[in-house]
């Protein structure tokens, strides 16, 4: 049996690999009821069904069906509340992108604030609050008609 | 207690450290045991096979590949009862050599099966899974076939 803390892990870390293959809807069922806000602006997604059109308008899928990405989630610091039923989670991220516009570079790199619950089914995403740090080259990440200048 | 799922990632960092550290016939020992996939229908068994592979291809700077393995977002699924666990993971690896400044040069998966024998976990398999190939001509020399 995983700790609490791996079966989290592996909750964030599914998140990162269905963005990084494209799988959009199944992405947003790990996210399930989860609020996802951006730190300092006005931005805020609820539930699996805004998650799902989020990332469709926001990220670009290439001729292979992906993104092109490959995001690390590093320095994890998990705190699990075992009477309570919750967990935080604080983490940093790193998206490295290749295609035919850019050689492979990291293009964005920030911090993700994470709370959970646990229910029935298991640790599910309870909120996520993304914090951009570092902003690279995100032109390929992004659809071509707001990409394009 | 998650002292499997701690084993387990200790052998696939390892993997990284020896590998950086230009130790290939401690590479091979550690995956003694293990078939590897790679793309292009490449299987490797065992450690004679594997360290080859590196030896053959890994370009070496006084003995090393100048190369750092990133492996994070590693996936577990741990059977305790049958001895079997899988990891998913992704890695990058970056590298800095002679006329060729830091950048990374490669990201991708690692798909990997492990079995317990005698106490103590194992490779049992690696599937090497390509995402982002950048600038391998420092690191790599390429394969002549399949």
């Amino acid at each position: 049996m995983l700790s609490d803390s791996d079966q989290i892990l592996n909750l964030l870390y599914e998140l990162d690999e269905h963005i990084d293959k494209g799988r959009f809807d199944a992405a947003a069922e790990v996210f399930a009821d989860a609020t996802l806000s951006v730190h300092g602006g006005d931005l805020t997604v609820q539930g699996r069904d805004e998650l799902a059109a989020f990332l469709r308008r926001s990220i670009r899928l290439h001729d292979d069906g992906t993104p092109k990405t490959v995001h690390l989630t590093v320095n994890p610091i998990v705190d699990v509340d075992d009477a309570a039923r919750t967990a935080s989670a604080q983490t940093f991220f790193t998206v490295f992108h290749a295609s035919d516009e850019v050689p492979l570079q990291p293009v964005l790199g920030g911090a993700n604030f994470d709370t959970f619950r646990r229910t029935e089914r298991g640790w599910q995403l309870a909120s996520r609050v993304v914090q951009v740090r570092l902003m690279g080259n995100v032109a390929p990440l992004v659809p071509e008609a707001e990409g394009a200048r | 207690m998650s002292a499997s799922a701690d084993e387990i990632r200790d052998l696939m960092f390892e993997y990284c450290w020896l590998l950086d550290r230009g130790e290939i016939d401690a590479v091979g020992e550690l995956m003694e045991h293990a078939t590897v996939y790679g793309e292009g229908g490449l299987v490797l068994h065992g450690k004679d096979e594997i360290a080859g592979m590196f030896r053959d291809r890994a370009i070496m700077y006084d003995g090393i590949p100048r190369s750092k393995h990133l492996c994070t977002n590693v996936i577990l699924d741990i059977d305790e009862d049958a001895g079997r666990a899988t990891a998913r993971s992704v890695y990058v690896a970056q590298q800095e050599a002679p006329g060729f400044p830091l950048q990374a040069y490669i990201a991708g998966r690692y798909r990997d099966t492990f079995e317990r024998v005698d106490g103590a976990w194992r490779f049992a398999e690696r599937v090497y899974i390509v995402d982002l190939l950048g600038d391998m001509s420092a690191h790599h020399r390429p394969a002549d076939s399949g």
